[in-house]
């Protein structure tokens, strides 16, 4: 929690500091690049030939001065004496164009100096090349000439040497000032750089909590869960999970709203947290809605393995309170133990789903199942029926059995019950309950249901084509038909096969009925509107209560077949079967006597006024094609 | 035997015509290559005048040196050229100016960046005044690192002398 707040308070204040760190580091980034400029040019700058240049002028003039002094004594140096007049002649255009120029401008009056020695010098060409090849005696006046100009040139090549020394000097004092701020600057950027790498580092430290916590109670979640299983499996350590769904929670989410239902979740998570995780070293994760999870690591046996589930079922059922309101919730827990029931963190998941599946067949009871293998069996036959019903619909490989149902007062059959048959090619025959358990279960509920009706249907109207004009059938509906348009279903399909409304009734159990009264009521109205008469079937076995029955639209009431069984022996059955069809009657219902096996309680259901009975003494479900030669009997 | 004096025959004629690729100077010699040659007038060094020089591959660089304040265009022979000319054997070459300053430089260098011994300047001749008669020229227009203080002090004037090392 206090984490929690503390990210909370990081996030809200990231952005204040964020944008003077990043400016630091901008800003810090563009001053280094000007100094680095700066420094080049200042390097760049040493980068000057004229001092070099104007040692070579000062070379070249005493060569020029010392050629003169040889060819005074020899008379055939003369060819040397003009070559190196040239050469001279060549080393001041240097100087006064160019790069060296603009240097030697720096320096007060050397130019001018340099432009009037080459000034004299160009006058001296004549003389080279004219008297002095002939009158040798003329190199004193032209060294004559030459000597201030050499002590002139002498002096500013030392001066020029000098400046640029200096030159160089405060080059180099500016750049080691350069560094000197470069090294402040650099700190910035270095700092302002860890500090963002220290950002980057936290943000993504902040999304992997939120990635891997729930959002709304701060725990683990399915993600974190998934990682660590994935890395506790592969040690060799056993560890155990428990996967919990809570029993019940939706009904505080329904009555007292979303609101109540996120602080309950809290409140079971603080308490799994609190009970069981400080206790029994276990993490305690939320795989989102009213699920959780809790790894169990410090199991070592069966006996810690019953600790932790009864410390979990018994912090799941005692009271919470929710907005002052108090309430009870329980839990249904599936466990699994590593590595005995799953090498791998989907396969633990899994078993422990079908676990806590098991688990869930007990609620509103609290109850707690360890997987075993012979459930993964069962998971495994229901899927592959799932998969097979959905061809088999398709198909149509399902078929109907038609129980007769007879008047017991004129004797006649008036309709049948329509049942369900379906032979499974490796399962063999499956009970009617089971094909509609599993089309429930996945989906496929409404197209069976489509499909009963419309079969029965067929079948009724092939018959009454036949002749057998009076008979109808009733059809069994299952629990989530409720939810779909029945009235227009069944009026599809008797417009369909040419069949009037009230040719076919239903049949709904009291317990599914009850379970969905709302949805019940609204749809079993719309049917009467249709002329589809329902009957209630397994009456008295169920939850309804008898004030239920004015509710509830019926107009057939069928007695379960347990009271049917000990009408004969027992007296209690006797009167309760006596009174029930007397309620019936003052109801305005038929009724009809489920189960009937032998003669004595037909005769006494006969006496009671009961309207229909159903049993193997009358018949057995019949195949379609033996429906016609057993009313032609 | 004999087919040894055939041989002898042809190599010697084979040296006679490579000698002839080679005539002897004659202008005023303004270059002079010597050193590990195999193509020489006198056995030891090959001399130039600008005639000859004008026969080999050229090229015209158009630069803005630092001793100038514009553009020039430069026009004269490779040094590959002249190296191949004389048949130069060496990996170093060792270039002297008339006023004794010298370089040193790698044949893989003057091989690189092919530079020219400019005897023209703008159309006129260069004289020794003009930095003439012969100007190494690097072309620093192509290869911004021919500007740096090292190559400017590659780019000789007044080039006499190269002796192959």
């Amino acid at each position: 929690m206090i984490q929690r707040s503390l990210l909370k308070v990081a996030t809200r204040y990231k952005s204040f500091w964020l944008i003077p760190i990043v400016l630091i580091f901008f800003i810090s980034a563009l001053i280094s690049l000007v100094q680095l400029k700066q420094s080049i040019t200042i390097l760049d700058d040493r980068y000057g030939t004229s001092v070099w240049s104007l040692f070579q002028l000062k070379t070249e003039m005493r060569r020029f001065y010392d050629s003169l002094s040889i060819y005074k004594n020899e008379p055939e140096a003369y060819e040397q004496v003009t070559e190196r007049y040239d050469i001279l002649w060549s080393r001041y255009p240097v100087l006064l164009k160019g790069e060296d120029a603009i240097q030697l401008d720096k320096i007060d009056g050397a130019k001018k100096l340099i432009a009037s020695s080459f000034k004299d010098l160009q006058a001296l060409e004549s003389t080279v090349f004219g008297d002095l090849k002939t009158t040798p005696i003329v190199t004193d006046s032209i060294q004559e000439i030459l000597k201030p100009h050499i002590t002139a040139i002498d002096k500013l090549a030392l001066e020029n040497y000098h400046f640029n020394n200096d030159f160089y000097n405060r080059g180099d004092k500016r750049v080691a000032e350069l560094q000197k701020q470069l090294i402040w600057l650099m700190l910035g950027l270095i700092t302002s750089g860890c500090i963002l790498l220290l950002i980057i580092v936290r943000e993504s430290k902040i999304n992997r909590f939120q990635a891997e916590h729930d959002s709304l109670t701060s725990m683990p979640n399915r993600a974190y869960l998934r990682n660590k299983l994935t890395k506790l499996c592969r040690q060799s350590e056993p560890f155990a999970l428990h996967l919990i769904d809570l029993n019940g929670f939706k009904d505080v989410n329904d009555t007292l709203g979303h609101q109540a239902g996120d602080v309950l979740l809290q409140a079971v998570s603080q308490r799994l947290i609190n009970e069981v995780d400080s206790q029994h070293g276990c993490i305690t994760c939320r795989l989102g809605g009213d699920e959780f999870a809790i790894l169990h690591q410090s199991y070592r046996s069966q006996y810690d393995l019953d600790q932790v589930s009864k410390k979990i079922i018994n912090s799941l059922e005692s009271e919470f309170y929710v907005d002052n309101h108090s309430c009870f919730i329980g839990g249904s827990v599936g466990s699994v133990v590593y590595p005995d029931h799953g090498e791998d963190a989907s396969r633990l998941l899994t078993h422990a789903d079908i676990a806590m599946y098991k688990a869930k067949e007990a609620a509103p009871t609290s109850k707690q199942v360890l997987f075993d293998f012979q459930m993964d069996a069962e998971i495994n036959r229901r899927q592959q029926l799932q998969r097979d019903l959905r061809t088999a619909l398709e198909d149509n490989e399902l078929t109907l059995a038609y129980q007769p149902i007879l008047n017991l007062q004129s004797q006649s059959v008036d309709y049948f019950e329509a049942l369900l048959r379906w032979k499974h090619p490796i399962y063999g025959n499956l009970s009617p309950l089971e094909v509609i358990e599993v089309a429930e279960q996945y989906g496929l509920a409404h197209q069976l249901g489509c499909w009963v009706i419309d079969e029965s249907c067929r079948q009724l109207s092939e018959w009454r084509a036949k002749g057998f004009d009076s008979l109808s059938i009733s059809v069994n509906i299952s629990p989530s038909m409720y939810r779909m348009d029945l009235s227009g279903t069944i009026n599809d399909a008797l417009s369909k096969n040419g069949l009037a409304k009230g040719s076919l009734g239903i049949e709904v159990t009291e317990d599914t009925t009850m379970q969905s009264i709302k949805e019940a009521d609204k749809m079993l109205g719309k049917l009467i509107e249709e002329d589809v008469s329902i009957a209630l079937d397994d009456f008295g076995t169920g939850l309804s209560s008898l004030s239920h029955l004015q509710q509830m639209h019926v107009q057939t009431l069928k007695i379960d077949r347990s009271f049917i069984h000990d009408i004969v022996s027992n007296p209690t059955s006797s009167a309760l079967v006596n009174n029930i069809i007397a309620i019936g009657h003052d109801l305005g219902m038929k009724v009809v006597a489920e189960g009937i096996e032998c003669e004595e309680a037909a005769k006494i259901l006969t006496n009671y006024f009961c309207d229909y009975g159903q049993g193997y003494l009358i018949s057995k479900p019949l195949a379609p094609k033996d429906v016609l030669p057993y009313l032609s009997a | 035997m004999k087919l040894i004096t055939v041989l002898l025959t042809a190599l010697s004629l084979a040296t006679i015509c490579h000698a002839a690729d080679l005539p002897l100077p004659s202008g005023k010699v303004i270059l002079t290559v010597t050193g590990k040659i195999t193509n020489t007038q006198d056995g030891e060094s090959a001399n130039f005048d600008l005639k000859s020089l004008k026969q080999l591959k050229s090229a015209t660089f158009n630069l803005h040196t630092r001793w100038s304040e514009r553009v020039h265009e430069y026009h004269g022979p490779l040094l590959t050229s002249i190296l191949q000319k004389v048949g130069a054997k060496g990996d170093k070459l060792r270039l002297t100016a008339l006023n004794d300053y010298t370089i040193e430089i790698d044949r893989a260098y003057v091989e690189k960046y092919q530079p020219i011994l400019a005897w023209r300047d703008d159309g006129k001749q260069m004289s020794v005044r003009d930095k003439g008669p012969l100007w190494l020229l690097l072309p620093h227009d192509k290869f911004p690192e021919l500007k740096s203080e090292s190559n400017t002090g590659n780019m000789i004037w007044q080039l006499r002398h190269i002796e192959i090392k």
